[in-house]
């Protein structure tokens, strides 16, 4: 077997915990993923998938093991701009007064710190015309240029998946997690969901999504991870959405449930 | 070589405020003298002044407490401060540290009940902070009289003296720069906060700075609306501005609208009808609350013309 280019890999984790006080959520991980793919999250609910972006996204810290993101521990990888982040519908307040080309812009935050210098302090509209086109850009990527200056609370759901991918875009991330990005969401917005994920990894990047579309997962995902508090399966969608697989999976935690309640 | 430090800062301060106070006189001449009538008089003009930097403040202020929905942490900072005033007050020290250091305390405090018990943080937050107030009253019923007790409590703003002054203008003008150099974190903070984390910003120093500031805010209100009512100055403004827009700009500038107009307001009426200040601009705050209620785009009167033009059109 030829031995792996350690830069293969966009996340690696070894032996990870999470809880929450005192109640764990995911145990013993181990979980190599490699680049350019796109790589689903699924299992059933309270499997501890959410837990694992927050893990990935430094808004929740391990309980014990290693974990890595291109080669750099955590820290570095934020510092790095290397995660961006696509929450789920329920985590934002939709009614704050933001618009939607100001979401976008935060996704510059980030870079705009990394440049350093006296514009990085100044409120969002004078970080410079760069950061400004940028996010420009990213807004066409997904067909919501023309929403721009709509209050973000006044948009579909679709439309507000795509204007948080649009902030992942222009973040220039090398790792993009979403969480349900196609629950609620209507047919077109979900086809420029998939086409912009699927152009974004054959660009070299990767994609992590939790989901329980398991259709969608058929059809796009190039890599499969069952999670039910631990991994429960790692593979091809062919193999990890086989009938047994699955029953596996979602059988583990059923098991588990039963087992904590005597 | 601190006192020397103190001294001039407080001569500069001094030195811009009696420039401001200069500069609203001048204003004054230009109203009708049956309103500027009462600000003949320096306490009044010190007053003023001191009013429209807490409107600023809080207007500021009151529109991240509104968002990230923060009003019971915002009175139970004010409660708590109330033992670190009366201590400081006891040693002779300035009224900021010891505000800062209970309010300090509390905030740590709720953090570990809710981490290390059962306990949930509002309960947290109740407990701590009427522990701490309840503190506050013991140590002043000992050391003052129920008058200070009471301009500790609901403020006592024609009261203030220019070192007072001076010290709620820098405090003021801090928060003003940190709000301006860190909007963009508090921004990302207070809409998602997982973006922050995820792109290197420390979420816990954002928390606590945030934090900071309001206890800053809130002791720089301290002696204009007092510990009690200082809260309504940090929803108020920004509620009553939510209402209005969809920008968060565009919230900051109406609540620092609404936070000047109910301060300068509430001080006019208060001296002509001879009540306290502080109860005045909280009432003048709520009065702009319900018409802006009243009138907003999606309140009952607009929405009201809305129904009869469209009603108009079906029966055309």
């Amino acid at each position: 077997m030829i031995h792996a280019k350690p830069e293969q890999w966009v996340v690696e984790a070894d032996g990870i915990a999470a809880d929450y006080s005192g109640l764990i959520a995911l145990e013993d991980i181990d979980l190599q993923l490699r680049t350019a793919q796109l790589t689903a999250i699924i299992g059933p609910n309270g499997a501890g998938k959410s837990t694992l972006l927050k893990l990935l996204t430094g808004m929740k810290k391990p309980l014990r093991g290693s974990l890595k993101v291109c080669n750099m521990d955590i820290h570095a990888a934020r510092r790095a701009n290397a995660v961006a982040y696509v929450p789920q519908e329920t985590a934002i307040d939709w009614d704050f007064p933001i618009s939607v080309r100001d979401v976008v812009l935060t996704g510059r935050y980030g870079r705009s710190r990394q440049a350093g210098g006296w514009r990085a302090w100044l409120p969002p509209r004078f970080i410079g015309s760069d950061h400004h086109e940028k996010a420009l850009a990213a807004m066409a990527a997904v067909q919501v240029a023309d929403l721009a200056d709509r209050p973000i609370g006044a948009l579909s759901g679709g439309q507000k998946k795509r204007v948080f991918i649009a902030r992942s875009i222009a973040q220039e991330a090398e790792l993009m997690l979403l969480d349900e990005p196609l629950a609620g969401v209507d047919r077109r917005s979900e086809r420029i969901i998939i086409d912009y994920l699927k152009e974004f990894v054959r660009s070299g990047k990767s994609v992590l999504m939790v989901t329980h579309d398991l259709p969608t997962v058929r059809d796009c995902a190039d890599w499969v991870v069952l999670v039910s508090r631990t991994i429960a399966g790692v593979g091809s969608p062919e193999e990890m959405l086989s009938p047994e697989a699955l029953e596996k999976g979602y059988h583990r935690i059923e098991r588990s449930k039963g087992g904590s309640g005597c | 070589m601190l006192n020397t430090l103190y001294e001039s800062l407080l001569a500069l301060g001094t030195a811009w405020a009696n420039l401001l106070i200069s500069w609203l006189s001048y204003w004054m001449g230009w109203l009708p003298a049956a309103i500027s009538e009462p600000f003949q008089y320096q306490f009044m003009l010190r007053a003023l002044l001191t009013s429209l930097v807490v409107g600023v403040v809080c207007g500021i202020l009151s529109c991240y407490v509104v968002l990230k929905r923060w009003a019971l942490l915002g009175d139970a900072i004010s409660h708590a401060v109330l033992p670190g005033v009366a201590i400081a007050y006891l040693l002779g020290a300035p009224m900021l540290v010891g505000a800062f250091v209970s309010g300090g305390i509390t905030a740590v405090g709720i953090g570990f009940i809710q981490r290390n018990t059962r306990i949930k943080e509002d309960s947290a937050m109740g407990l701590m902070f009427t522990a701490m107030f309840a503190l506050g009253v013991v140590i002043i019923s000992r050391i003052a009289t129920s008058t200070h007790l009471m301009h500790i409590l609901f403020g006592n703003v024609l009261g203030v003296n220019m070192e007072t002054l001076v010290t709620t203008m820098y405090t003021g003008a801090f928060a003003l720069l940190v709000v301006l150099l860190c909007y963009k974190q508090f921004l990302i903070y207070t809409f998602d906060p997982t973006h922050a984390s995820a792109i290197g910003m420390s979420t816990g120093m954002i928390h606590y700075g945030l934090m900071l500031l309001l206890t800053l805010t809130i002791v720089t209100s301290l002696e204009t609306v007092g510990v009690i009512l200082v809260v309504a100055m940090l929803i108020i403004p920004g509620a009553t501005a939510s209402l209005l827009t969809h920008r968060l700009p565009r919230m900051m500038a109406i609540s620092v609208l609404v936070g000047i107009a109910s301060t300068t307001l509430g001080l006019y009426f208060s001296f002509q009808l001879d009540v306290a200040s502080g109860g005045m601009m909280v009432l003048v705050a709520f009065v702009i609350f319900v018409v802006a209620g009243l009138v907003s785009p999606i309140g009952p009167i607009r929405r009201q013309l809305r129904r009869r033009a469209h009603g108009g059109l079906e029966a055309g």
